[in-house]
């Protein structure tokens, strides 16, 4: 599943809020008329200064960072002088579009202690809610989604929608299974909230409650890939719900329904063989479970099936068996271990690593996958796509896109710089030239000593205003240039501290493999040595290898 | 109100962005919340940005005031109010006879201008005192035919930065479209 919108879209979308928030402030403020139909994305009003257009003319052409320069700019030396209000809104929206979330946070804030109406006000906290949503900041995203009272159908099935989200993050399931039962939104969002509250019961121990929603969800007809595994998801989670409550026989149906071509095939075969396990249908389990031995061992389902498999031989008493399919599952592992350690290898040297994050970055909006994709049997691709894939390494990845982007505007405006150092200094040659030529003049023409001595002084105090004007030039340009300079330096520091929280992100999910596969490795290991022991003095082993995967 | 329901319809609703990334098979889908770590170097990220958004806005104003100091600036906007009886192609602008600007606008460029947006089509240096400002639109007219139409004005520059607006409307009755220049006040 994915966000149905990117976040440029995202961005865009709440820059057009804050123009849509502008017409409403505008439209409670002064026009008691009703607002004429209008195009999305459109003006209404009048534009009143023509500087704020010109923020609107670069804004809407998706030139964010132009507009939010302009319009400070603007703003800040008196230029938007008739609708400063206007301009702070568009302004919020800018800092939002352009990933600002505190600074617009902030502003929203402000606007929302203005006079707008109880319908306003309730969007700004929406969507304020939805900023802090995504940042992280759920106490303030709750606060502000339980502020909001009246709130119009459309609005309140989001609302609904976040704060449930929210007390799910936090843990509080009985309450978001409360808030969810009488969730009722648009019709695409049924399923995730159903999934949602299906997963809150089972999480709150309703395992009945929690049941009727998710087989309900696992029995959904549907084309949509999303929604399929969605429906897959429902019932591998319904399927381990009750294997966990010992109801193997009632299990074995939601794991029959998973799609066998799916992303959670695997866990399902793994589930379906651990019914029959349960059962102590040994025979049976083997069917699923070598089927799983057929698929990638990238899946940890796959990697617990390999040990999975000899122990159902080795309780059938099929020890030739069991011991072939150990040593094939030591080989697998050592494999993939090796696989693994280069992966590792790969990520922890900076240069490497930075490589592939570079290529990605180079590439285009999609192209994070292209590197792991050209190599696709490369230990690092083949290890590296999924934490790439992961929601918490591409958050990391966007920061390190974005310092990349600003890198290369910093450095951009060097020539700026460069440029008004040599306008200064054709000044300064000018100014000089024109003092020489005036001097010569005057040292040139006849009057009276007094008049002489009162253009000589009126000249010099112009040449020295110029010059101070220069000087103060000059100085603005040097201040500019050295926080130029500093900011290249810290965004160098902060791309480094970057290029380490995403090694170390991608270290930890490799080592997690690594440990997950050296434990299943200890315990095929472990019961081999039972087998072959118990071989070597040629007795039937008292009881099963204690040791078992999970 | 109406605009901003259009506006909100476009964003949907949120959160269901998640690909089960704990390998959890009850996992709700939820998002993930950023770690203490993460959240840091985003504040990072954007005190930067914040910061090289200020040192723009320091460049871009030094620069007009080396460049344009107020006693001679000049600018000349364009504005288009509805624009149905013109799709804008180019606009040339002449200032004392000598051209200043020839401007060959984009899809997207006519498209903002139509939105609302007002393009600094010109900004630069004058000496004080009478200017006369042409400008030529060219563009299709109604029934899509080829159109030109120029128009002039004259321009007082005093001490403080004089500001232009060139401004295509609809004459509805006509069905034509109507070419103003406006003369701002800076001051």
């Amino acid at each position: 599943m994915r966000e149905r919108r990117s976040p440029a879209g995202m961005a865009r979308c709440l820059v057009m809020f804050a123009l849509g928030l502008w017409s409403m402030a505008t439209a409670v403020a002064a026009t008691p008329e009703p607002m004429a139909p209008h195009q999305p994305g459109t003006i209404p009003m009048t534009v009143q200064d023509l500087h704020f257009g010109d923020v609107l003319y670069e804004l809407f052409q998706g030139h964010d960072f132009e507009a939010l320069s302009r319009d400070l700019q603007y703003s800040g030396t008196g230029r938007i002088a008739s609708q400063p209000a206007d301009a702070r809104l568009i302004e919020a929206g800018l800092w939002l579009a352009l990933g600002f979330h505190d600074e617009a946070g902030a502003r929203l804030e402000t606007i929302m202690r203005a006079p707008l109406s109880e319908s306003s006000r309730n969007r700004a906290r929406l969507y304020l809610a939805r900023i802090w949503y995504h940042r992280g900041y759920d106490q303030e995203s709750e606060r502000l989604l339980r502020e909001m009272t009246a709130v119009p159908a459309e609005d309140e099935a989001e609302r609904v929608h976040l704060l449930s989200n929210i007390l799910l993050r936090s843990g509080r399931y009985a309450a978001a299974a409360e808030l969810l039962r009488g969730w009722q939104g648009p019709d695409d969002w049924v399923p995730y909230a159903r999934f949602n509250l299906g997963v809150a019961l089972l999480r709150d121990g309703q395992l009945a409650a929690g049941r009727s929603f998710l087989d309900e969800l696992g029995a959904l007809k549907s084309d949509d890939p999303e929604r399929l595994g969605l429906k897959d998801r429902a019932n591998l989670a319904l399927g381990f719900a009750l294997l966990e409550a010992d109801r193997a026989a009632d299990a074995k149906p939601f794991f029959d329904r998973v799609r066998l071509a799916g992303p959670y095939a695997s866990r399902a075969l793994l589930g379906a063989g651990w019914v029959d396990a349960k059962r102590r249908d040994y025979r049976a389990a083997l069917t699923p479970w070598l089927a799983l031995t057929e698929r990638s061992s990238i899946d940890t389902a796959v990697l617990e099936g390999a040990v999975a498999v000899p122990r159902a031989f080795h309780q059938l008493h099929a020890d030739a068996q069991a011991a072939e399919y150990y040593e094939r599952s030591l080989t697998l592992f050592a494999a993939e271990r090796d696989r693994i350690d280069q992966a590792i290898g790969r990520v922890a040297e900076p240069a490497r690593f930075r490589t592939i994050l570079d290529a990605s970055v180079n590439d285009g909006s999609d192209a994070w996958i292209a590197p792991l994709v050209a190599e696709p049997d490369a230990p690092e691709s083949r290890y590296l796509f999924p934490i790439f894939a992961g929601a918490d390494f591409q958050q990391g990845f966007r920061v390190y896109r974005e310092l990349c982007f600003l890198e290369t505007i910093l450095t951009g405006w060097q020539d700026d710089v460069v440029d008004s150092e040599q306008i200064l200094a054709t000044r300064r040659e000018a100014l000089d030239e024109r003092v020489r030529r005036v001097g010569a003049v005057l040292d040139s023409v006849s009057g009276s000593p007094a008049e002489l001595v009162e253009a000589r002084t009126a000249t010099e105090r112009a040449v020295q205003d110029a010059r101070a004007t220069d000087a103060a030039f000059a100085g603005r340009l040097a201040q500019v240039s050295g926080q130029r300079l500093e900011l290249l330096k810290r965004l160098s520091e902060l791309r480094l501290a970057e290029v380490h929280a995403l090694q170390v992100l991608a270290r930890a999910a490799l080592d997690a493999q690594r440990s997950r596969l050296t434990e299943y490795e200890l315990h095929a290991r472990y019961n081999l040595a039972v087998i072959y022991d118990h071989a070597a003095t040629d007795k039937a082993p008292a009881k099963a290898p204690a040791k078992e995967p999970r | 109100m109406s605009a901003v329901i259009a506006f909100m319809s476009l964003l949907g609703p949120f959160g269901r962005a998640v690909a089960d990334p704990s390998g959890d098979p009850q996992a709700a889908v939820v998002g993930v919340t950023p770690s203490a770590e993460r959240r840091a170097l985003d504040e990072g990220l954007q005190q930067l940005k914040k910061e090289a958004v200020d040192l723009h806005v320091a460049l871009s104003q030094l620069r007009e005031d080396m460049l344009f100091p107020a006693s001679s600036q000049l600018a000349v906007f364009l504005s288009i109010d509805v624009g149905e009886f013109l799709a804008l192609d180019s606009v040339e602008l002449k200032i004392d006879n000598k051209e200043v600007a020839n401007y060959l606008y984009s899809a997207r460029e006519a498209a903002a201008l139509l939105k609302g947006g007002s393009q600094r089509l010109y900004l630069g240096s004058v000496k004080s005192g009478d200017h006369e400002l042409l400008a030529v639109f060219k563009g299709r007219g109604p029934h899509s035919r080829d159109y030109r139409r120029a128009a002039s004005v004259h321009v007082i520059k005093g001490v403080v930065p004089k500001y232009v607006e060139l401004k295509i409307t609809d004459r509805k009755i006509r069905a034509q479209p109507e070419f103003e220049i406006r003369d701002w006040e800076g001051e």
